[in-house]
């Protein structure tokens, strides 16, 4: 998730630092690496359970004493676990949408930077 | 005896759920704190810090109303978009393009040096003008040129209404005098002198540091042109 607010992308534009775009840039990447490191593990977590179970159906395998609701429940927290990781991966894929209106935004801030700047200097006088 | 199993399974389990309960409860409280962001940038509170001609009035509405979005509700609110964008493409505007801030060499030939005894001689200065005087006196340089540029631009408009000239709500300042010069209406002297004075104002508003001998001298500028417009207005 990326928690960066407006005010802190003006910050960033009035501080004169160069390639704020750059830096942006950077935000977004490390945040969809680690939204796509999370998604795999979590859909590998679920492709794990749905194998495990689906083998130990097919080989006829249920442990003795095993209740069929647990059966269930694992099948239900392996769907669950899927369901979580496709979302996660949507998330990742919006980043991309939001990363372009950021960088659009960042541009039209870049125009009003010395506007900005005389204004952090006003209140900290 | 419960099979370690069983429990370690049960644990998972309970793990994903919470997760997704917390990650859903996430974007619920995100988009509830949306709106009450939202809120506080109303239309009204947009509008007053848009007729503002206060450097303060403006910041403050960027860094307490528009600065709180995250840029992933800028980016998924249509809302919040649209009211951002809005108060981005205003103060644009308001500011002016890079044309506009284009030093403009200073009509004043140099045997006339501004006036910086801090004394101001403009007798009776109208309403409008002494708010303008008020904030160089105080030091509010930013304000008093913002103010300026809007006297200006109102004194303008209302000539070229009296000229039979039409000006958009659009138009700049520094358009209108190039509008008036085109229909040959305006006397050149009144407007190299408010092309100078809008140049200034311009520069200011945008950020660059205007310094009070620089602030003085468009104003004294200014005050002579427009009450040089007032007689070709009578004419």
């Amino acid at each position: 998730m990326i928690e960066i607010t407006i005010r802190e992308l003006i910050n960033l534009v009035s501080s004169q630092v160069s390639s704020p775009e750059v830096r942006l840039e950077k935000v977004f990447e490390w945040a969809h690496s680690r939204r796509m490191a999370l998604a795999k593990s979590i859909l590998t977590a679920s492709a794990a359970f749905f194998v495990s179970l689906a083998v130990a159906f097919l080989k006829g395998d249920t442990p003795a004493g095993v209740s069929t609701w647990w059966v269930v429940a694992s099948l239900f927290g392996a769907v669950l676990f899927a369901v979580f990781g496709l979302a996660l991966l949507v998330r990742a894929k919006q980043l991309h949408k939001s990363y372009i209106d950021a960088v659009s935004l960042l541009g039209s801030l870049q125009a009003l930077a010395p506007f900005f700047a005389r204004y952090r200097e006003e209140i900290q006088q | 005896m419960i099979d370690l199993e069983v429990i370690s399974l049960g644990s998972a389990i309970a793990a994903i759920v919470v997760n997704i309960v917390a990650y859903f409860s996430r974007s619920l409280l995100e988009h509830r704190s949306a709106r009450k962001k939202l809120e506080s940038t109303q239309e009204e509170q947009f509008q007053i810090a848009m007729q503002s001609d206060s450097l303060e009035t403006l910041g403050s509405y960027v860094d307490d109303s528009i600065g709180k979005f995250q840029l992933s509700e800028y980016s998924r609110n249509k809302t919040v978009r649209r009211r951002v964008d809005l108060f981005v493409s205003k103060l644009e505007e308001f500011l002016g393009s890079y044309e506009d801030i284009a030093p403009t060499p200073s009509p004043t030939p140099e045997s006339e040096p501004p006036d910086s005894s801090g004394i101001f001689i403009y007798e009776n200065p109208d309403a409008d003008l002494r708010l303008v005087e008020d904030k160089l006196v105080n030091g509010q340089t930013w304000d008093a040129l913002a103010s300026l540029r809007r006297t200006i631009e109102v004194r303008l408009r209302k000539f070229a209404e009296m000229k039979g000239t039409l000006v958009s709500q659009k138009m700049s300042a520094g358009r209108i005098i190039q509008l008036l010069s085109r229909n040959k209406l305006l006397p050149s002297g009144i407007e190299q002198s408010l092309k100078y004075v809008v140049n200034v104002a311009n520069r200011g508003i945008h950020g660059e540091d205007i310094s009070d001998d620089v602030g003085l001298e468009a104003y004294g500028m200014a005050y002579k042109a427009l009450a040089e417009l007032e007689l070709v207005e009578d004419h």
